[in-house]
């Protein structure tokens, strides 16, 4: 007779918390690309935190010379954007779980097969000419049923964990456009905020956060979508505002303000998500001693 | 409806039955029997094999294996075992794809070379190729063109196919010699060996191929599992298992009018053209004993496959079923 409360419970976690949870990891998700390439990467991902740090650091990432400062940058977007996406995918994949060396062995093939595409294009024949250059024979092309496709998919996939700065960085370019008329900046704030202005200064914010989040890669479609731009948006103006009173040079301050608000919201997306692991673990054992009494 | 309901549970008591047992049809005959009297029903058949196949089929089965063969795509240098492929259906369709793939390649770098014209005239037709790649011989190595033909043409026609090579083994010498006899009547001499031996321990060494495909085999095997596990042996590393077999079609409506076809209709024809009932109650029956595509799916993962996957044909009287070697 406690089940309902647990149902309920449940339902408040993944209705309420999941889509902050899913914001907060700041990242863009593609909900319908993933088949089984990326679905696989995120899965991956996310089950071993662990290895997935070692895996891009110690692991063939190495070679593509990125400095180092990326690669952790990346390491971090990437377990962020693995975590939010297993949220979605775990209900919707009908085959079984793949395992840590189909991962392997597909990534390998199609990181291989990439310098290919100029020859072969986005085809079979570039997959088939990976998987021969990894010293696989060239039917294991048939691991990526839809093709040429996969491959850009794949590429996009390596391009898309980049949001985090490129997120960052558009905030950044946008307040700079502001600078050369700072001086009278604050009076522009104040009159946007005329109730006969709001609207339409509301309307810009958005339309100018939703933007950051299109060319980021985001094309999520459901309540995650207003959640992502709402903290941007927040995290834009609350900048605006700090950059009003900002006198050092080149507005240093400013970015740093940027960058630790950024870092907030990565660090509140992880810790709601504990507590309310945490909590409905607890519920899950008063519902527990409550039935057996 | 009554079939299928008989199948579902003649397969569970089969599975639990000791292994002394197993299923021949809706019979249950000896395990050291099976063998003996499936090969007696295939030596009967060898014969009206592909016409049997047309006809029950209506044709069809060639579109399946043409998806098949479309399926695995192979790129010439490619290594196939097609096991209890006796009349070499799979293995012609093979090695014309990579033909018709070797001509577009040559093709494509012709028209690279902004159309110089003939020397290289190397590509062959298949259609009178027989006729054609002896020519090609005689041009290109006049000095040496009377030794013996046969030999030659393979050699040349081994450096045409790039090392492509398909194995076809079977355990039955009658099927073999079927296929044996459309190879030569096709002109398909080289790029093919034929192997007589058991799908359950194959006379050919570990790691040795790309590809491994069993095309309406595996359901006449005695130990399905170890079919799969002796197909996992032979493939290299990054070598895919595909196999292609009757399965079961969920939708219970065309289920009742694929089975009354299959029992009704399959043993008369039998009879009327190959004179032959008791085989074609055998091949339905047979069918319906062979696990559903998820069952058969998970006994290839636990053989070691990776990325099992299938793919129904026809609302799933027939099915892919496709899995990776990695390591």
């Amino acid at each position: 007779m406690y089940i309902p409360v647990a149902e309920g419970t449940f339902f408040i976690r993944t209705a309420l918390f999941e889509p902050f949870l899913a914001h907060y990891g700041f990242v863009a998700i593609h909900r319908q690309t993933s088949r089984s390439v990326l679905l696989g990467r995120q899965k991956r991902l996310l089950s071993t935190h662990k290895r997935l740090l070692s895996t891009h650091v110690n692991g063939s990432d190495t070679n593509n010379g990125n400095s180092g400062e990326v690669k952790t940058d990346e390491v971090l977007i990437g377990s962020k954007e693995s975590y939010v996406n297993e949220e979605f995918y775990e209900e919707g994949e009908e085959g079984g779980e793949e395992t840590e060396e189909e991962y392997h062995t597909k990534e390998r093939i199609l990181r291989a097969s990439l310098p290919f595409v100029h020859q072969h294009g986005w085809t079979k024949n570039a997959i088939a000419a990976g998987a021969e250059q990894e010293g696989l024979p060239s039917v294991a092309h048939g691991m990526f049923p839809r093709g040429g496709v996969e491959l850009v998919f794949y590429l996009l996939q390596t391009m898309k964990i980049k949001t985090g700065p490129f997120i960052k960085e558009a905030v950044e370019m946008r307040l700079r456009m502001i600078t050369p008329y700072m001086d009278k900046w604050p009076q522009a704030m104040a009159i946007q905020t005329l109730p006969q202005n709001a609207p339409e200064a509301w309307s810009n914010l958005g339309n100018l956060v939703d933007e950051i989040w299109y060319y980021a890669g985001d094309r999520s479609n459901d309540f995650n979508y207003y959640t992502k731009r709402g903290s941007l948006a927040a995290i834009y103006k609350a900048t605006e505002i700090y950059m009003l009173q900002d006198k050092s040079d080149d507005w240093q301050d400013t970015w740093e303000f940027l960058n630790r608000r950024l870092a907030d919201v990565n660090n509140a997306g992880k810790n709601v998500k504990n507590v309310s692991d945490r909590l409905l673990l607890n519920l899950v054992r008063l519902t527990l001693v409550f039935i057996s009494h | 409806m009554k079939y299928s309901t008989k199948e579902s549970d003649s397969f569970n008591e089969e599975s639990l039955r000791t292994q002394k047992d197993t299923h021949f049809g809706f019979e249950s005959v000896p395990e050291n029997e099976k063998e003996k009297r499936v090969y007696e029903v295939f030596k009967n058949v060898a014969s009206k094999y592909d016409l049997m196949n047309d006809a029950m089929s209506a044709g069809v089965h060639r579109l399946w294996k043409d998806h098949f063969i479309q399926r695995m795509a192979p790129y010439p240098g490619t290594k196939l075992i097609d096991v209890a492929g006796g009349t070499g259906d799979i293995a012609f369709r093979f090695l014309n794809h990579i033909q018709s793939q070797i001509n577009e390649d040559s093709f494509q770098s012709k028209a690279d070379e902004d159309f110089e014209f003939p020397e290289s005239e190397l590509t062959v037709d298949l259609g009178n190729k027989g006729v054609n790649s002896s020519e090609v011989k005689s041009d290109s190595d006049s000095s040496s063109s009377d030794s013996s033909g046969d030999v030659c043409d393979d050699v040349h026609r081994d450096v045409l196919l790039k090392g492509s090579h398909v194995t076809v083994c079977d355990i039955n010498q009658e099927m073999l010699d079927v296929g044996k006899h459309k190879a030569l009547q096709c002109g398909m001499v080289s790029g093919i060996s034929w192997l007589q031996g058991n799908a359950e321990e194959l006379p050919v060494d570990s790691n040795s191929y790309d590809v491994y495909t069993i095309a309406f085999g595996i359901r006449n095997c005695t130990h399905v599992d170890k079919v799969i596990e002796e197909a996992y042996r032979v493939l290299k590393p990054g070598g895919r298992f595909m196999c292609l077999e009757f399965s079961q079609v969920p939708n219970p409506i065309l289920r009742s009018v694929y089975d009354s076809y299959s029992f009704q209709v399959i043993p008369v024809m039998g009879q009327v053209l190959a004179r032959d009932w008791r085989s074609y109650q055998y091949l339905v029956e047979s069918i319906r004993q062979f696990p559903d595509q998820e069952t058969f799916a998970s006994m290839i993962r636990q053989s070691g496959f990776s990325m099992v996957t299938y793919e129904n044909l026809t609302f799933g009287v027939a099915a892919i079923h496709s899995g990776f070697k990695l390591s």
